[in-house]
């Protein structure tokens, strides 16, 4: 296990060395640098534009400059934001729990709908039910973010004035020190139901906009994982035991039928993500998401390429995570068989 | 009252087409408190199926008419669903073919028996646990109590088998069903296994259903046997008269094509195909592949003959190996007569 385990980290290595890369060459074919975009459409000098980029070490050639964002790298150093002159990784871990909040409760949505929807979709497989969960799903996982997220943000917000339209809580009335950076634990934590209640409302829409697109995966796979399940021996001599249909389905094949799931969310967490990008920018929430699409705005290099980086951490860190979930879900693999 | 009374049961499949398939066409039996029947018949003869429609195990897509189905005087059929769960895997426990898939990958041993006792018998952590050693060591697994917390890979055959076996006594019942029990197993493990099941017979009492398709283990396990064909049964009679003179042509082709009885150097075997579902005769479904067929055979459904002549489903049951003449009303008095 130990030796699996370590395998995969040096595999992460390759996709490290292209991240840095990518990153670094990407956001510098972007037209404008950082020092044009701050001047805005007053303009600037020749002569001050040539000073502010020689103070900002952008006059260097670019292999230098990669040279040096690799050596920083190398020393855990993920560089200082243009904008803010704040350490990247600073600012990235005050903003990366609203973000894991926003997922997780995403996440979480996904699993408790979509799990049960796609067993009972499998069990009465062909049912107008099981029609209407597959067709759904269909629907979810082709809907694109930002106009599900303006959609909900009319209807919910607007017509029926129900959730907040933006941000992760109502800061007139409340200020929460931030002692783990999730609302809801925090709010709890310095006893204020009130703010859990304002962040949790805050939370529900964004919640859902993101994890529609889970959601829709999470039941589908289920569904047909459960149908392969549903036919396999065991699950006829749990009949065979007496034991009532729903400890048969929701124990014997359940347990079996998760195993694909849980590969699935790990892989969803990639696109968790990327969806919380848009989610964040919609709905204002502080997170790393709507933090790089601000980045990308003010070509703040040093932002980007290290919030990139310690994002695609976070994906592996998870990806590696799910591979030490199974052996606890699978017994198989907990013996290295 | 005998335990199991099973009277013209029928099951038919729903196909995608739309039409029903059957499996299993109009099978009786019945078995008394601690009598070992075989049910014999090759892959497809519905002798799993008309089992697990006892069991109550068929999807939906099943249906099964009878016209009587009682366990212990019960209604099987007449019974709601929880009722009837109650009795499965209580009074009446089936054991299945491929052991190592048979047991849930993801639970250990010691849980998937102690659910039994569990679920029908109410027994606490404790009891479970006890109970569970001493099922372990009675169907003879050695080191019972470190047994109890492996996971069913890190078992063999033989050995999923007997967990099996041990979860499906758990509830001491009165009959235990199974479904070529030995089938997956070597050949030495094959042997244990029906010892096994034979010495629980003796020592619990319960009925045995064996299903196989294996004509050796018949003779050394049954006290009587079943016949099936193609979802129908062919024949009924104890073990010694079946193998002493056996009185339908198929059953008859059986046994000669057992290597112990053949004589010759080339070993007879029955040439055809079991009929599908599109290729079912008029008249009786042997007749294609019987040696002793005759054109009434072909064209019109043979009737049950008497007990002494084993209630074989033919118009011309064998006796001392040589047809009767047939005893269709229309048929007249010789094979001569008949026309198509």
């Amino acid at each position: 296990m130990l030796r699996y385990f370590l395998r995969r980290v040096a595999l992460t290595v390759p996709t490290f060395v292209a991240l840095m890369f990518v990153t670094f060459v990407a956001i510098r074919l972007v037209p404008g640098d950082p020092v044009e975009v701050r001047t805005g459409e007053r303009g600037i000098s020749p002569e001050r534009l040539a000073i502010a980029r020689h103070e900002l070490g952008l006059d260097r050639p670019v292999w230098q400059q990669f040279g040096d964002y690799v050596w920083n790298l190398l020393h855990g150093d993920f560089g200082t934001s243009l904008v803010t002159n704040e350490k990247v990784a600073t600012e990235f871990l005050t903003l990366f729990p609203a973000t894991v909040e926003l997922s997780l409760a995403a996440m979480l949505l996904a699993v408790l709908i979509g799990v049960p929807a796609g067993t009972i979709a499998a069990v009465r497989r062909g049912s107008a039910f099981d029609h209407t969960v597959m067709g759904a799903s269909v629907i979810g996982f082709s809907m694109p973010i930002f106009w599900w997220g303006l959609l909900l943000i009319m209807l919910v917000s607007e017509r029926l004035g129900l959730t907040p339209v933006s941000g992760r809580i109502d800061l007139i009335a409340f200020y929460i020190e931030p002692i783990t950076g999730f609302l809801l634990i925090d709010s709890l934590l310095v006893d204020q139901p009130g703010a859990f209640l304002s962040a949790l409302h805050h939370l529900v829409l964004p919640a859902i906009v993101l994890g529609t697109i889970p959601l829709a995966v999470v039941a589908r796979i289920t569904r047909s994982s459960m149908l392969e399940v549903l036919s396999e021996d065991y699950v006829r001599t749990a009949r065979a035991k007496g034991l009532s249909p729903l400890r048969v389905v929701g124990l014997h094949a359940l347990r079996n039928a998760l195993i694909p799931v849980i590969t699935s969310i790990g892989l969803q967490v990639g696109t968790l993500l990327a969806g919380a990008v848009l989610t964040e920018t919609i709905f204002s929430w502080p997170g790393v998401g709507k933090w790089l699409i601000e980045g990308i705005g003010r070509r703040d290099y040093p932002a980007l390429q290290g919030g990139i980086m310690l994002i695609s951490t976070m994906v592996i860190l998870v990806n590696l995570g799910v591979d030490v979930l199974y052996g606890a879900i699978n017994p198989r693999l907990r013996h290295g068989r | 009252m005998s335990l199991l009374e099973i009277e013209n049961l029928t099951v038919e499949f729903e196909t995608r087409s739309g039409g029903l398939f059957r499996a299993v066409d109009g099978i009786s039996l019945k078995v008394e408190p601690s009598e070992i029947v075989s049910v014999v018949g090759e892959s497809g003869s519905g002798k799993s199926v008309a089992m697990l429609a006892v069991m109550g195990l068929l999807p939906k897509t099943a249906h099964v008419r009878a016209d009587r189905l009682t366990f212990q005087g019960e209604n099987l059929l007449g019974l709601a669903p929880a009722a009837r769960r109650r009795l499965v895997g209580k009074d009446i426990a089936m054991i299945f073919q491929e052991p190592m898939s048979s047991l849930n990958p993801c639970f250990t041993v010691g849980f998937q028996i102690g659910e039994a006792l569990k679920t029908h018998l109410g027994l606490g952590r404790a009891e479970r646990r006890a109970r569970s050693i001493e099922l372990l060591e009675q169907v003879g697994i050695p080191s019972a109590e470190s047994r109890l917390s492996a996971f069913p890979h890190q078992l063999s055959g033989g050995m999923s088998q007997r967990v099996m076996i041990a979860m499906a006594i758990s509830c001491s019942p009165k009959l235990l069903i199974a479904d070529e029990p030995s089938t997956a197993l070597d050949v030495t493990i094959q042997a244990q296994i029906l010892d096994l099941l034979v010495r629980l017979r003796d020592e619990t009492g319960m009925a045995l259903v064996l299903i196989t398709h294996d004509m050796g283990v018949v003779a050394e396990t049954a006290e009587r046997v079943v016949v099936q064909y193609a979802g129908r049964q062919v024949e009924q009679a104890t073990t010694f008269d079946l193998f002493r003179d056996p009185h339908h042509p198929y059953t008859a082709a059986l046994l000669a094509a057992l290597p112990e009885r053949a004589t010759d150097k080339r070993l007879p075997a029955i040439g055809g195909m079991v009929p599908g579902q599109w290729d079912r005769l008029a008249g009786c479904v042997f007749a294609p592949r019987c040696g002793v067929a005759t054109d009434l055979c072909h064209t019109v459904p043979p009737t049950r003959a008497a007990a002494e002549l084993g209630f074989a489903l033919c118009h011309t049951p064998l006796v001392d190996g040589r047809p009767l003449a047939p005893r269709h009303p229309s048929a007249g008095n010789g094979i001569e007569g008949v026309t198509a």
